[in-house]
């Protein structure tokens, strides 16, 4: 595992997730007569003037203010994502001369699937924890394609999660260690001029995400010579409800410790946002002194786990942005006509 | 496309980025200071974020960039600095508007430029979260 010199925290969290939802049932109704198993109930989706740079700017602004920031101190605007609107031109610029931020910065854009976003917030450990810089914005967003008719098209989400790393004496919550876990594994993939991604079905299950994720949870737990026991809450990358409720059962953890951060069931897969916003589900509830296990996956593939534990500083910080809950709650169901024309499924 | 013109407008289109004189009067979009006139009379100013909606519309016959929309919300918002601004309102529905209700500014695409589709971002404003 991971510990920096200089211990880092989180400092300030924010999330995004945009107003219009589509019923799984909907999709359901278009492709498979309405029949079958679902995975979730509703999945998120993009109105038609959002984009992942737009969801990394409000979750940005929501974290600069539960950390109390001026954005000029911030030294990194660094972007994760699948989706982002270029090909060639980075979105980290972008929302850094949005948010207000110095042009003395390093602003980037990550990518791994859907672990692009802690790709971001294990950089930032390091920036911060080197002592080379005092603050680190790391975001994860993602406006998920889905070929029509395809399983991926009833949880392909969008959503943005953003965290600032800083010193751990100014956190919400410190992180104690980190670990990544990566491999070859080709269970998900898209080449740069194809519009939906391929995936391998059931290959995408137990070599790839059970596999990375369940291997890098259980080996922060060994090394930091702890059991599940030890943590009030885990949150792991959500493809759908079923995926995390099997890892966390593997990792030892009980549904309980589980549900404050399990956001798939209403909002879908929010890719590179997904573990990150479920963190800040977390946060938006948790109280001093509980310890929060963070476990990614990105299809590829890999994991990054953290280990957090929670300062008496979140109380008050949660309240100075609106809380995850507060965009579940704007929910405004679309149909599949609706949802078709936004995301650009109409050709004409 | 005029890429210098889309460069050069990102700060009143990304922060609401005006100007604010030493006599307190504010002006928004940031424009050259006039002949005569000190070059620092003006100085930048951010406009607040958040503000009453004093009055909108529904646009139902749209061209251009608009014309895929079958409706496009424009409305006035009376800035809690005292500032009106227009702008396009997002994220509601016409029945959801009221007169003086709080609404809020946030970033969205404005939109693409040119064959090679340049992505223009800027200001809307939508009613203000319920937390």
């Amino acid at each position: 595992m991971r510990q920096p010199e200089r211990p880092v925290g989180i400092v300030g969290y924010g999330a995004y997730v945009p107003r219009y939802r589509i019923a799984a049932q909907e999709i359901a109704r278009v492709w498979a007569a309405g029949e079958g198993a679902l995975p979730i109930t509703s999945k998120s989706v993009p109105g038609p003037d959002e984009d992942t740079i737009t969801m990394a700017i409000e979750a940005g602004r929501n974290a600069l203010n539960r950390a109390q920031l001026d954005p000029q101190q911030l030294a990194a605007v660094w972007v994760g994502s699948e989706s982002h609107p270029y090909s060639v031109k980075p979105s980290g610029t972008l929302v850094a001369e949005a948010l207000g931020t110095s042009r003395w910065i390093s602003a980037a854009d990550w990518e791994f699937a859907c672990k692009a976003g802690t790709e971001a917030l294990s950089a930032g450990m390091g920036l911060v924890g080197s002592g080379m810089a005092d603050y680190v914005l790391a975001i994860g967003a993602d406006t998920a394609q889905g070929r029509p008719g395809d399983a991926l098209e009833y949880t392909a989400a969008a959503a943005a999660g953003a965290l600032i790393v800083g010193p751990a004496q100014q956190a919400l919550a410190t992180i104690e260690a980190t670990l990544s876990y990566v491999s070859d594994t080709p269970d998900f993939f898209r080449r740069a001029d194809r519009p939906y991604p391929m995936h391998g079905n059931r290959f995408t299950g137990e070599p790839a995400y059970f596999h990375h994720v369940s291997t890098a949870a259980k080996q922060l737990l060994a090394e930091l010579g702890r059991t599940a026991a030890d943590y009030q809450y885990a949150v792991f990358h959500q493809p759908n409800v079923k995926f995390p409720q099997t890892v966390a059962k593997q990792v030892g953890f009980a549904p309980e410790q589980c549900q404050a951060g399990l956001l798939a069931g209403e909002i879908g897969n929010s890719y590179s946002a997904a573990s990150m916003i479920g963190l800040c589900a977390v946060l938006d509830v948790a109280q001093a002194g509980d310890r929060i296990l963070l476990a990614s996956y990105g299809s590829g593939a890999g994991s990054d786990a953290y280990s957090l534990v929670v300062t008496e500083a979140l109380a008050a910080a949660r309240n100075l942005a609106p809380r995850t809950s507060a965009y579940l709650k704007r929910r405004q169901l679309i149909d599949y006509a609706t949802y078709a024309k936004w995301r650009g499924k109409i050709v004409e | 496309m005029n890429l210098p013109k889309q460069w050069r407008l990102k700060g009143q289109r990304y922060r609401l980025e005006g100007q604010r004189h030493s006599d307190g009067r504010v002006r928004f979009p940031a424009q050259p200071a006039k002949l005569g006139e000190a070059s620092d009379a003006w100085q930048p100013y951010q406009l607040a974020n958040t503000g009453e909606l004093y009055s909108w519309t529904a646009q139902r016959s749209n061209r251009n960039e608009f014309d895929h929309e079958p409706i496009v919300l424009v409305g006035m918002i009376k800035l809690a600095d005292g500032c009106m601004i227009t702008a396009q309102l997002t994220d509601c529905e016409p029945s959801e508007l009221q007169i003086g209700m709080a609404m809020e500014a946030v970033t969205r695409s404005w939109g693409k430029v040119g064959d090679d589709d340049l992505l223009v971002y800027g200001y809307k404003f939508r009613p203000k979260l319920a937390d």
